[in-house]
Formats: structure tokens, sequence, C-alpha cells
């Protein structure tokens, strides 16, 4: 968690279940909605997130303390020794791991990435979505979804003639 | 749920689905019916974002084909405007000086008139008032950019690629009098050829039907500058001959009957595959993913079969 620093502003972040969240103005600011926010001057004390628990909102908090183009927020001792190819690498195998996550866990960040305007974030969470309806046959889809083929046999059967071009 | 069978609200999963490539939209049809609905009922904006960013994108008109009165016809561009009555506009400052010379799936392959200046081609799309210019390729353009043809495909793709088919015939004036000696060359009655289905499936291959000397020799191999808009650079592209590619026809289709005959008529793409109208009616079918090239006599040729046997 970050730490109050001379010369950093903060802002207090809260979630509807009551938690609060002291986070860097930078940090913060990753949400394009945050930073709407702060830039009209709505945000003094504290902003209220709506709809984002506790637990989605401290990864999200964690996803963009990471993200945050800084100079060091993280605890990155050896910044200026390390080159950025090898920062992004690092990012690289941060997100991926940041995104072993269950489905609903998956779909609640989805939809936090999406309230915050973090576009990092929602490529980040969407994209294993996209790979899976992409890569895989219609049952792994359905099954990956949680989703049920509600088509009679029949039906199925006309709709995959129509798109057939699309399974080869 | 919003009644999409996923935890998500609809807004985000078309957010999703609007990230997918064609095939995998098309693919997500078929999920259930609520995806099948929300896809169906957003298939323009998921397909083609970009491409017809307007509700209605318009129609686009031309004359006769080859008229340069090219215009569209499509809402105003401007949102203040009245979006209810369709615009009128021309499409390029210097309209006079352009002519269409193909279209594919919304967009336009323009170039200069031939009294102006044929070696500009331009790629238009209608729908925004887009063009791009393409560069030129290594080699020079030929006449009239002959044998240039345009292949996009949404529903694969959204980058477009530029086909300029090789058009021999144009080098060799310096050996005229040798070309016009030449033999005529074998020409395969439509009557007998069998048709492939064009369309997908092969059917089974019955080898008698192919002539003991038919082994195609290594330059029967097309190449065939191809310009991406992916990387905005031409490349070489090799297309071998595939099942359905005789010797006869690449002789055919590489040695016109006379000297001022077009190779290439027409082209159109579809799945991922440039069907070309060639002179004599030869049908040359180019399969961009396989890197292949088959050729078919198509019934019923434009100079007649008593000239050809001639």
């Amino acid at each position: 968690m970050a730490t109050r620093e001379a010369g950093k502003k903060m802002i207090m972040l809260k979630s509807p279940d009551g938690m609060e969240f002291e986070v860097e103005e930078a940090v913060a600011m990753e949400s394009q909605t945050i930073r709407k926010m702060i830039e009209d001057d709505c945000a003094d004390t504290a902003i209220l997130i709506p709809n984002i628990n506790s637990k989605i909102l401290s990864r999200v908090i964690e996803y963009c303390n990471k993200h945050v183009p800084t100079t060091g927020a993280t605890g990155a001792a050896a910044s200026d020794t390390v080159a950025p190819a090898a920062l992004a690498e690092d990012l690289k195998i941060w997100d991926a791991e940041f995104i072993k996550v269950n489905r609903a866990t998956r779909f609640d960040l989805i939809q936090a990435a999406s309230y915050l305007n973090i576009k990092g974030l929602l490529d980040l969470t969407s994209q294993t979505t996209i790979d899976t309806i992409s890569d895989n046959s219609l049952e792994e889809i359905r099954s990956f979804l949680s989703t049920k083929n509600d088509y009679l046999p029949e039906e199925e059967q006309t709709i995959r003639r129509e798109n057939q071009w699309a399974f080869q | 749920m919003d009644g999409n069978g996923v935890a998500l609200p609809s807004d985000l999963l078309l957010e999703i689905l609007r990230r997918l490539p064609g095939h995998a939209l098309a693919v997500s049809h078929c999920v259930c019916r609520a995806w099948r609905d929300l896809v169906g009922a957003h298939a323009h904006t998921l397909l083609l974002p970009q491409v017809f960013p307007r509700e209605f994108p318009g129609v686009f008109a031309t004359y006769d084909g080859y008229d340069p009165d090219f215009a569209f016809f499509g809402p105003p561009p401007s949102p203040s405007a009245d979006a209810h009555v369709p615009g009128y506009r021309r499409l390029f400052w210097d309209h006079w000086d352009c002519i269409v010379k193909q279209h594919s799936n919304g967009l336009l392959l323009v170039t200069g008139k031939r009294s102006f200046n044929p070696n500009m081609i331009y790629v238009c799309n209608p729908a925004t008032s887009q063009y791009a210019r393409l560069p030129c390729p290594p080699t020079r353009w030929p006449c009239s950019v002959e044998g240039v043809f345009l292949a996009f495909d949404p529903a694969v793709s959204r980058h477009y690629e530029v086909f300029f088919l090789p058009t021999e015939k144009l080098d060799r004036n310096d050996e005229q009098d040798e070309w016009t000696r030449r033999p005529c060359p074998c020409w395969i009655d439509w009557e007998d050829t069998w048709l492939p289905n064009l369309f997908g499936q092969d059917e089974p291959f019955s080898e008698s039907k192919e002539e003991p000397n038919q082994k195609v020799p290594k330059e029967n191999v097309f190449h065939v500058l191809v310009f991406s808009s992916r990387t905005g650079q031409w490349e070489s592209r090799k297309f071998t001959p595939g099942r359905r590619a005789s010797g006869n026809l690449y002789d055919v289709v590489t040695t016109p009957l006379y000297k001022d005959l077009r190779t290439w008529w027409s082209a159109e793409y579809w799945h991922g595959s440039l069907y070309v109208h060639c002179h004599s009616g030869v049908l040359v079918i180019l399969r961009c993913s396989e890197g292949t090239c088959q050729m078919v006599q198509l019934p019923g040729h434009p100079y007649g079969r008593k000239r050809l046997r001639q």
C-alpha cells in the first residue's frame, strides 16, 4: 500500500461496503472516470465508488499501482538500472499473474474497469474472454461462459449451416 | 444476468464482442438465442465500426461503371445537420479525373483517368469519404492499371489487400514476331471440362481426367504483387498450381489471342479467395490462405469456340 510522502497528494476511495482506500492521486487518475472527477473538483475529501465492492476495488487499485507511469511508486528501487523493455516484460508477467482469477471475479473486474474507464485493465480482463471465444469450439465457449444451449436441434443445425464458413 | 446468459451487462458483452475477429463473431451467433439476437441487433456496428460508422451508410452510385460522375448518397457528414435528409456528395476534389475500377464489400478501387494520371491508385471508403493512396509497386504499373484488384472482406479482416496480377504479355512487345508465330494454345472444350464446386467443398478428384503430360512445370507458379493495408507495403506472393490448374489453361491465360487483348477483366473477393475473370473465359481462383491457384474454363467464352478452333 502506498505510503504518504511529502508532496504527493492522496485521495480517499470508498467502496459501498464501507472500506476506505487511501491512494496517491496519480494512481487514482489511472481511472479516467476518477481523473475527470478530480479535474472537475468534485473530489475534495473522498470519492465513493458505487457498484464496486472492496475486494474488487482493492484489486483495481493494485493494478493501478503497478501500472502508474512513475518514478518508482511501488518500491521499484532499481528502476534506474532496469531497461524499459525489461520493465514491460516484467509488467506482462505481472499482468498474467494478476488475471489468474475465477470467472466471476474476472467479470467483476471487467465491469469495474469499464465503469472506472481504465483502458489497460479492460483490455487485460476482456482479452481472456475474447481468446476463449476466438479459439475454442462452441461447446467449450458455452462451458466457459456457463451459457446454456437453448437452440432446438434443427434450429442449431440451421444456424450452424448459415455460419459454416466460420467453423472451417 | 442481463438475459444474455452471461454475468455481464449487455453493453459490456457488446464491448467484448466488438473486439472479436469476424469468424469468431459468426461462431458466437451459434452459442445461444440471446447471443444471436444481441449480435443480430448490432451486426453492422460489431462488424464494421470504423467502416460504416453511421446507422445508414448510404448508397454509392456510378453510371455504367466507368463514368467519372460517381457520387455517394448518404446521411450528411456532420451530426448537427438534419440527419434525416440523405445528402449527395462527390467523393473527390478531382473526381473528373478518376474512374472507379472495382469495388469490394463497400470499399472502392479508384484510379486516375488514362488522359490524366493512370498511375494514381486510391482505395476509398465512400461511407466516410476517407481514402488512401497506394504507394507505387516495385515494378511499373501496366497501361491503365490492368490486373489491379481490391480484396476486402470485413467478416475476415479489417484490412484490405490489393492484388496486382502479372501482365506478362505487356512485356512481350520486343519479342512480338516470335510471339505472333506461336502456335495457338491447346484449348479445352468446356463441354468436356468438369467444373469444380467453386464455393467450398472439393468434389472427389478423379485421376483419369488429368492428362498424363500435365505435370505442372515450375514456371506455372503465379507471382502476384500484393499490397496489404496492414503493413502498408507491397510484397511478392507465390501461388502454386492447385488441384485444378492445368498447364494448358496457364498458357491460355498468359498468351492472349492478340496483343491488345486485356488479360484480366474483373474480380470478386469471397471468403478469402479472389475470383478473377480473365480473357477467353478462364476463371482464375487465388486461394489466399493456401497460396494456391486454380484455373477453370468457363462455359461459353467471349470470342466463340469457332474462332478459337482455327
